[in-house]
């Protein structure tokens, strides 16, 4: 278990870094709707390309940042017993997140 | 030149305390030598440990002048600095004065099996070739002496981390060709309390006194732990 936590924090590192360069891409030279207006919104969050890469971002950043957390405090005196609800705590964090997150980035897809 | 040492003796002194001796140096003169000579001369009951004086032993580990070093292998003049202070390893219990209680130091490195696990040990030769052996040459330097694990940040907060002279020596194993420890031995360094805790800050590798990279052959074990999760041959 502790040796996927190493390895998927690194390749989620490595997601992060594509997705990051992704948004900036699709954020600010290619997408439509550039103009902040409400129609140019509007139009940006019913592309699918832009939904992708937030969605992308969010759920890999809060998996990232988690994972991390996890380790910090893990470094310092903590039993077992506790890690394992940490671990627990930090899932329904993560996913709560996720769940609160995504629905305003696909508010327009039902028009 | 005056030496400033470290002085605690927990059956008389309620704080540790300062002791300050002027101590005649020389060409050559060694900061072993020169707590010999206090001990000879002017205050037999400061207590310090060595063996060998000549930096195989790691006993005399002690924190001088704000860095890890071995006594024995130490030159007051290539300290370059009008006063020597000399501390126990930082971070440690202390036993009394320089001498510090090592047994959680000793506990860790017996939780790696620090010895060749293999089949047929004494009946016949264990061929290993001059390639393979030069592979962990470097760990095989290791003297035990504590420097890096009285340095490592982990090791301060989380006192279960097995720390680096131990993570070392697993792979001074891990990483020998004879070894038929295999993942077995990879399973005593995987836990919680194993190489995860090691958030590569170099410390232990900057401390170490025989110039070990220490931290390399740690993210090595997380290489081959890795390798081994993802079904490779680690
Ligand atoms: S790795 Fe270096 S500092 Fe650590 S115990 Fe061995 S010789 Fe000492
Ligand atoms: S590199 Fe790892 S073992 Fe070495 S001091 Fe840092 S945390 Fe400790
Ligand atoms: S006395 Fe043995 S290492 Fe210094």
């Amino acid at each position: 278990m502790r040796t996927w936590a190493w390895i998927l924090q690194r390749a989620s590192g490595a997601v992060l870094v594509f997705a990051l360069g992704l948004h900036w891409v699709v954020q600010h030279h290619v997408s439509p709707g550039a103009e902040i207006t409400f129609a140019g919104v509007h139009l940006k969050l019913q592309w699918l390309l832009y939904l992708v890469s937030d969605v992308l971002l969010l759920a890999f950043a809060l998996f990232h940042g988690l994972n991390g957390l996890r380790t910090v405090i893990l470094d310092f005196r903590v039993s077992p017993s506790a890690a394992a609800v940490l671990t627990v705590v930090l899932v329904l964090v993560g996913l709560g997140a996720l769940l609160y997150g995504v629905p305003p980035i696909m508010a327009f897809l039902r028009g | 030149m005056q030496f400033t040492v470290f002085r605690f003796d927990p059956e008389v002194d309620r704080e540790p305390r300062y002791s300050t001796y002027q101590v005649p140096v020389g060409e050559g003169t060694t900061l072993l030598e020169a707590l010999l000579w206090i001990v000879d001369n002017v205050d037999g009951s400061l207590s310090f440990r060595y063996a060998c004086r000549e930096a195989i032993c790691g006993a005399c580990a002690m924190f001088v002048n704000g860095k890890h070093r071995l006594a024995c292998k130490t030159q007051i003049k290539d300290l370059r600095a009008d006063e020597v202070v000399v501390h126990p390893l930082p971070h440690l219990p202390i036993i009394k004065d320089l001498v510090v209680d090592m047994s959680g130091f000793w506990e860790k490195y017996r939780a790696i099996r620090p010895y060749l696990i293999a089949e047929g040990l004494g009946e016949r030769e264990l061929y290993q070739s001059h390639a393979d052996r030069q592979a962990i040459d470097e760990m095989l330097n290791c003297i035990l002496c504590a420097c890096c694990y009285s340095s490592c940040p982990m090791v301060w907060t989380n006192p279960k981390y097995l720390g680096p002279a131990a993570l070392l020596k697993a792979y001074r194993f891990a990483g020998d060709t004879r070894d038929k420890g295999g993942l077995e031995r990879l399973k005593l360094v995987a836990g919680e309390d194993g190489v995860w805790r090691c958030h590569t800050v170099f410390n232990c590798a900057e401390a170490c006194p025989k110039d070990i990279n220490i931290t390399w052959s740690i993210q090595a074990l997380k290489r081959k732990l890795a390798r081994a999760a993802v079904g490779l041959r680690p």
